[in-house]
């Protein structure tokens, strides 16, 4: 665990040392998340950090007690834009997170327990203005599970001026400065 | 857009795509915990109805003589003189008087009828329902009046009082409050009722010790639809938990603890425990395991 703090940290702070303008490039967000093999929901939060085509997430989900697996996770993923169609960004994304779960003691299997460490990767969809609604599908390497997350993201200090938040599209020029 | 970071897009898109095909997504997790899921039991109703006693019936006329007496020993001296219809008149035979007996644990818990009054265990040796009818009606005694009765016991004890039971719903509740006194008699207790329905032969024990608060909690079963009971061998004392889980007990009295279930396919489970109550061992995991009709009479029989 500290391993992963210690990797998590050096990532976080080599990111905000080479971004120049740290302050107008944070984004915060909420997203809701259905796992497909768990049948189960949860909301999440999640900040996000870009730096050129990347994107440093950390983010906290918590699937409650009506689910069946009730658990939470708090991870950090690293997106990377891949490409752009007009104002829409593709990317992929990896992730490490700590999960805690929390109904383990009702599995029957051997090597449930409350602390597990899970990888996933993903692919997501979101806009490049500072009111970003994304959509993401990923997979759990841990527990073989895949999950869909849509959400949106809202960029401080975003300057793009014909950004309302709604659905214009926006020429290159006007792009948020987290794609710039 | 550049071509090709629109193909390195694509590559990236597929080769994590596979990895999830290829991952072979997995319900393990969830199935693992549905397996677990508690144990449901059904109403144990209709299975007390096929083991309670049975409620005696008396023709009550001319040719008969007293008293009447009952399967477990119960002694009843009926008087026509004292009974009346509930607007006040006169009765003429024949008139039914009915009859349910209660006298040991088991046949308490297969009637659900604690010995509870007003929120105090009462010590009980017997309860008895006596009733009449005329004509389908519901009789009452006259005031002030009273019918003789008699119950039977080998070791009768003094200070037994006079409960009367009050229906609440489907509980009876012996009231916090006794009204009259049993007499002991070579043959057990003697009173003289001043009410029909149910009567116990009970007084209040008076607990000094204090009490613990005890929880039952399962990982495995669903407690719900359990029949819950906590008997006091030694105060002769019959607890019944309704929806709750949870009870408060008398430090230092020694307890057993029955929990009967059954299931759709009409299988017998309990739990017996017997124990001593104390603060350190008042938290209960119940798990319920099969048990036949014999063995449970049996163990009822035993308490």
């Amino acid at each position: 665990m500290k391993m992963f703090f210690k990797f998590t940290l050096i990532i976080v702070f080599t990111f905000l040392y080479n971004t120049n303008s740290f302050s107008q490039k944070l984004g915060v967000g909420v997203s809701a998340i259905y796992n497909f093999q768990t049948e189960s929901f949860a909301p999440g939060l999640r900040v996000e950090i870009p730096y050129k085509r990347l994107s440093i997430v950390p983010q906290v989900a918590y699937y409650p007690s009506f689910n069946k697996i009730t658990e939470y996770y708090a991870g950090l993923s690293l997106h990377l834009n891949l490409f752009y169609v007009k104002s829409w960004a593709f990317y992929c994304l990896a992730h490490g997170s700590y999960n805690a779960w929390l109904n383990h003691s009702s599995s029957t299997m051997d090597d449930a327990q409350q602390s597990n460490w899970d990888g996933e990767v993903g692919v997501g969809l979101t806009t490049r203005k500072c009111f970003r609604p994304f959509i993401e599908y990923r997979y759990n390497f841990k527990w073989k599970e895949t999950n869909l997350r849509i959400g949106v993201m809202y960029f401080f200090w975003c300057n793009n001026k014909n950004n309302k938040g709604g659905g214009k599209r926006m020429r290159k020029t006007m792009t948020c400065p987290a794609y710039d | 857009m550049k071509t090709s970071k629109v193909v390195f897009g694509l590559i990236s898109f597929i080769l994590v795509m596979g990895i999830v095909v290829l991952g072979s997504c997995s319900k393990e997790r969830v199935e693992s915990v549905e397996e677990e899921q508690l144990t449901d039991y059904e109403p144990m109703n209709d299975y007390y109805n096929t083991k309670k006693q049975d409620e005696q019936e008396f023709i009550i006329d001319t040719s008969g003589t007293q008293p009447i007496v009952g399967h477990e020993g119960t002694k009843i001296y009926p008087s026509k003189e004292v009974l009346m219809f509930a607007n006040g008149d006169s009765v003429q035979w024949p008139y039914i008087v009915k009859l349910i007996e209660l006298y040991p644990a088991k046949d308490m818990i297969y009637y659900q009828m604690p010995t509870v009054g007003g929120g105090v265990i009462l010590t009980s040796h017997g309860e008895i329902k006596i009733t009449a009818f005329k004509d389908g009606q519901e009789l009452v005694l006259r005031p002030n009046r009273t019918w003789h009765i008699e119950m039977p016991n080998t070791s009768p004890e003094t200070g037994m009082n006079t409960y009367y039971g009050a229906t609440n719903g489907s509980i009876v509740d012996w009231g916090n409050t006794s009204i009259g006194t049993f007499v002991t008699t070579t043959y057990g207790y003697a009173t003289n009722m001043k009410q029909l329905g149910w009567v116990s032969c009970a007084k209040d024990p008076s607990f000094t010790n204090g009490i613990v608060n005890y929880t039952f909690t399962s990982a495995t079963d669903n407690l719900t639809t359990v029949s819950k009971f906590i008997y006091l061998p030694d105060t002769k004392g019959l607890v019944q938990l309704y929806s709750n889980t949870a009870i408060s007990l008398p430090d230092g009295e020694n307890i057993k603890i029955v929990f009967l279930g059954i299931d759709g396919s009409g299988q017998l489970f309990h739990y017996f425990s017997e124990t001593s109550v104390s603060s350190s061992s008042n938290s209960v995991s119940i798990a319920m395991t099969a048990i036949s009709d014999a063995d449970l009479t049996v163990l009822l029989d035993d308490l």
